[in-house]
């Protein structure tokens, strides 16, 4: 044995049984000790050599020839100061049994030594250890190893304690070597049940690897997930010394995972939610997945479609044209969104439209599919459809509508023209029209003559449009020569604002109606109440003319009675010739064609002339007072016709009281001429409908006076029509003054 | 010499009463029921025309402007009776000398006649009238 070899001494404070026994003991069963692989030596207190077996015999390299009966120290003299030799000094003086583990140099052998030094005998047990010693040369080595590599390495007994903890594993959990050895790794997953592993222990020992995910602690409290590899540990005869874990940290990797699986079960929940269908195909246009809402939109269960070819149903009214030609665009542009809407069949029978979006992902790694989302556009199709119709509808009617329409932004700039206007202006279409304008061929104003309705010209700045681009509704006479067709037109144009949320003109419409036939059967109509007029004063002047004739003849020869009956005669006569004239008068201010023939009149000297004709029909006292002095422009038959009435109304309207007033008054830009009668009044109720058509006042205790209620009517118009104003004063009972005035020329 | 006096009106009852009335003042008077008489005024003028505007197929406006116009006749007053109601502006337009408004007064046909016979000939009755041939009144 060397004496340089290393050793571990430990104590033993209660020996081996087998130490225990005496000599005798060891010598008797000589046959035990012969076959045990212990080399056993015995010595006498003189250290001689009393026994030593076949084992002792080839770890000493000496027979028991050599050896029996002598001093072992001088029979082997190289073992006098080596470990073997003061270990037995040692423990024959303090009498206590020693054990130590020792190299042989020679013989490359570690060996495990133990003395029992009892009062006759010492027994030594050598015992060859190299096996065992380089099992765990091997395991230091090996520890060493496992210190630097990344993966925690931790080791247990078969109880499950700690009894190797590698600086990967302190970096893991965050508990060093120190806090570690000796306890179980249980305190490193505190949710988990331990039973686990130690049922596995059978399994293990069988020669199987357990291989598990774990969710473990750190010190710090904070969650770790570990890859856990766990397998037997044995030593070099196989037999089970313990457990080693390799613990691998997949917290991120697990994280990603778990958020990989909460984004899938997210775009799952999204794909089978959702309203719109997706479907996946191969680049052959096989389907591999459809979403559950593509059963919602088209009726078909996600299973009737996959394996089927997209486009596939015969339910595409349209053909495959499209849907051939979408595909061929998605697989020649990879990731771009080819789009395309189509009519789609419903199991149902019934059709939606769909909009088609296909996006070749092909390339795309993992997903390696044409990802088609469908989505149900058949009500904004159908609105879509609806704009357009209505669209075509109103252009169709803007198209055909007799009036022409022109539309003017705010700033006179014209935005819309239909056909209409551009026949009247010429041309052949508002196209056309459109063209011209922007070429600045044509202005739109420079071939009209625009009147307003009392006939006079308007100035540019006063037409209907430019009006309307002012915010007021307005309207005029145009009289259009079309110098492309030498036809000429009278249009009524009408211009509407349109104001926008702040009531600002955002555009002007303005209707252009021709009234060119309208115009021409006025003119008839005119010549029509012209005849009539003549027709009708015929037979009437004959007939007033004979009464007149008979009344002088009768009065000439005195013939009372029958002068009497002519003349009631011909009063009636008179008042069908002034029905008559009236009549004709109101359908010309009907039709708006009171034409007032102006010139400069005398009005003191027409008031003059009624009066002195209208005194000789009446017993009313007819006075006039003030005068004019000064000539208005007027027409001298319809005034004398507006004072006729006035001055007749008085005289009828006053059967019982009677002075009759005319009051001419000047001032300094108008004339006024008030007729003022004492009979009985208009109530107040009554006063402002008077001058209203076929008006007439009609009261239970008033007596009605006959008439048709048109004089008043007739004298209005007139008096507006020259720019003046009539009105009445009246009390009921006291009378009336009906007062007209006219502007005075500057 | 009694007046010679010319009515012309496409009615034959009006022509009746205007004679009888006008005969009754003493006046010669000759009706026509048509314009196309200007052969007989100019073989013999009468002192004074009646003319309805309104006749049936004619222009009673334009059988004045003509005698108007024409040198043999333009002396003669001419008087344009009508029923219609823009008579002031025909005769205007065609330099009638007055007018009478259908239907009118005895009294007023007497005094319009005997008004333009014994006024000197080819002046305008009318104050308002204008002369439309630039010859002094």
């Amino acid at each position: 044995m060397d004496t340089n070899a290393t050793s571990h001494f430990r104590e033993r404070t209660e020996p081996e049984s087998a130490s225990h026994a005496p000599l005798e003991t060891h010598v008797l069963p000589k046959t035990d000790v012969e076959q045990t692989t212990h080399a056993f030596v015995a010595l006498d207190p003189q250290w001689q050599v009393v026994y030593l077996n076949r084992q002792a015999e080839d770890v000493l390299r000496s027979t028991r020839r050599e050896l029996l009966g002598k001093n072992l120290w001088e029979a082997m003299p190289d073992y006098v100061g080596s470990p073997l030799y003061r270990y037995c000094l040692q423990a024959v003086s303090s009498g206590k049994a020693a054990e130590f583990e020792v190299h042989a140099p020679h013989s490359q052998k570690w060996f495990r030594i133990a003395i029992f030094p009892s009062p006759g005998e010492i027994s030594i047990f050598l015992t060859e250890i190299t096996e065992q010693k380089r099992a765990e040369e091997q395991l230091q080595f090996q520890a060493m190893i496992s210190q630097h590599i990344s993966d925690s390495v931790i080791v247990t007994d078969l109880q499950g304690r700690i009894t190797y903890w590698n600086e990967a594993a302190s970096a893991l959990f965050g508990y060093t070597a120190e806090e570690m050895l000796g306890k179980t790794p249980a305190r490193l997953y505190p949710g988990r049940d331990m039973v686990q592993p130690v049922q596995d222990l059978e399994r293990l020992l069988a020669g199987f690897d357990y291989l598990g995910e774990w969710e473990g602690r750190r010190k710090d409290g904070t969650a770790v997930w570990v890859d856990i590899k766990t397998t037997i540990l044995r030593d070099t005869q196989g037999k089970a010394i313990g457990l080693i874990g390799f613990a691998k940290d997949i917290t991120a990797h697990k994280q990603a995972e778990e958020r990989l699986r909460q984004s899938e079960k997210h775009f799952r929940a999204l794909i089978e939610n959702n309203a719109n269908g997706i479907a996946l195909t191969d680049e052959n246009g096989i389907i591999t997945y459809a979403s559950p809402s593509t059963t919602r939109m088209v009726g078909y269960l996600p299973e009737e479609f996959v394996g089927g070819r997209i486009f596939g149903r015969k339910d595409y009214p349209d053909g495959g044209e499209a849907t051939g030609r979408l595909m061929a665009r998605v697989l020649e542009e990879p990731r771009k969104s080819q789009v395309l809407e189509i009519r789609t069949g419903h199991k149902n029978g019934t059709f939606l439209w769909m909009e088609v979006v296909g996006i070749n992902l092909l390339d795309e790694p993992g997903f390696e599919a044409i990802v088609w989302n469908f989505r149900d556009v058949t009500e904004r199709k159908q609105l879509e459809q609806e704009v357009a119709r209505a669209k075509e509808q109103l252009e169709a009617i803007l198209h055909n509508v007799a009036d022409g329409i022109t539309v003017v932004d705010a700033n006179d700039r014209l935005a819309y023209v239909n056909s209409a206007v551009a026949h009247l202006s010429g041309f052949a279409s508002s196209t056309e029209l459109l063209a011209a304008l922007q070429a600045g061929v044509v202005h739109r104003h420079e071939k009209f003559t625009v009147w307003d309705e009392w006939g006079q010209l308007l100035p540019a700045s006063e037409r209907p449009t430019t009006q309307a681009l002012r915010g007021k509704q307005a309207k005029a006479l145009l009289q259009y020569q079309n110098n492309a067709t030498g036809q000429s037109y009278w249009i009524l144009v009408r211009a509407q604002p349109i104001f926008d949320a702040h009531g600002q003109v955002q555009f002007v419409v303005t209707v252009y109606t021709d009234i060119t036939e309208q115009k021409e059967l006025e003119q008839r109509k005119d010549h029509f109440i012209s005849m009539a007029s003549h027709e009708l004063k015929t037979p009437l002047t004959i007939l007033s003319a004979f009464t007149q004739l008979l009344h002088e003849q009768f009065a000439g020869e005195g013939r009372q009675d029958v002068v009497q009956h002519l003349s009631k005669m011909g009063a009636q006569v008179t008042n069908l010739t002034k029905l008559v004239v009236d009549l004709l008068d109101i359908s010309k201010m009907q039709a708006d064609q009171l034409e007032l023939a102006l010139e400069a009149v005398d009005l003191d000297e027409l008031v003059q002339g009624v009066v002195e004709n209208l005194q000789l029909t009446t017993t009313h006292h007819l006075f006039i007072e003030g005068t004019a002095q000064r000539p208005v422009i007027g027409d001298r038959d319809r005034l004398g016709q507006v004072l006729i009435i006035l001055l007749t109304n008085a005289i009828k309207y006053s059967p019982r009281a009677d002075p009759i007033f005319v009051k001419v008054a000047r001032t300094r830009d108008t004339l006024t001429v008030r007729v003022q009668d004492f009979g009985i009044g208009i109530a107040q109720s009554h006063q402002q409908r008077l001058f209203k058509r076929f008006y007439r006042v009609l009261s239970e205790k008033d007596k009605t006076y006959p008439g048709l209620g048109i004089g008043l009517y007739i004298a209005h118009e007139i008096i507006e029509r020259h720019g003046g104003k009539i009105w009445v004063e009246s009390v009921e009972g006291k009378g009336s003054t009906f007062s007209f005035s006219l502007p005075l020329q500057a | 010499m009694k007046k010679k006096i010319l009515v012309i009106d496409d009615c034959e009852a009006i022509l009746d009463v205007v004679k009888i009335t006008l005969e009754m003042e003493g006046y010669e008077v000759s009706t026509n029921l048509t314009g196309a008489c200007f052969q007989q005024i100019e073989h013999d003028p009468p002192d004074l025309i009646l003319l309805d505007v309104l006749l049936s197929g004619e222009d009673g406006g334009e059988i004045g402007q003509r005698l108007k116009s024409e040198e043999q006749t333009r002396h003669i007053p001419v008087i344009l009776l009508s029923a219609h109601a823009g008579l002031r502006e025909t005769a205007e337009r065609c330099s009638a000398n007055d007018y009478l408004v259908k239907p009118f007064r005895l009294t007023e046909l007497r005094e319009i006649v005997k008004k333009h016979l014994s006024l000197p000939s080819m002046t305008p009755f009318s104050p308002w009238l204008k002369r439309r041939d630039g010859e002094a009144p």
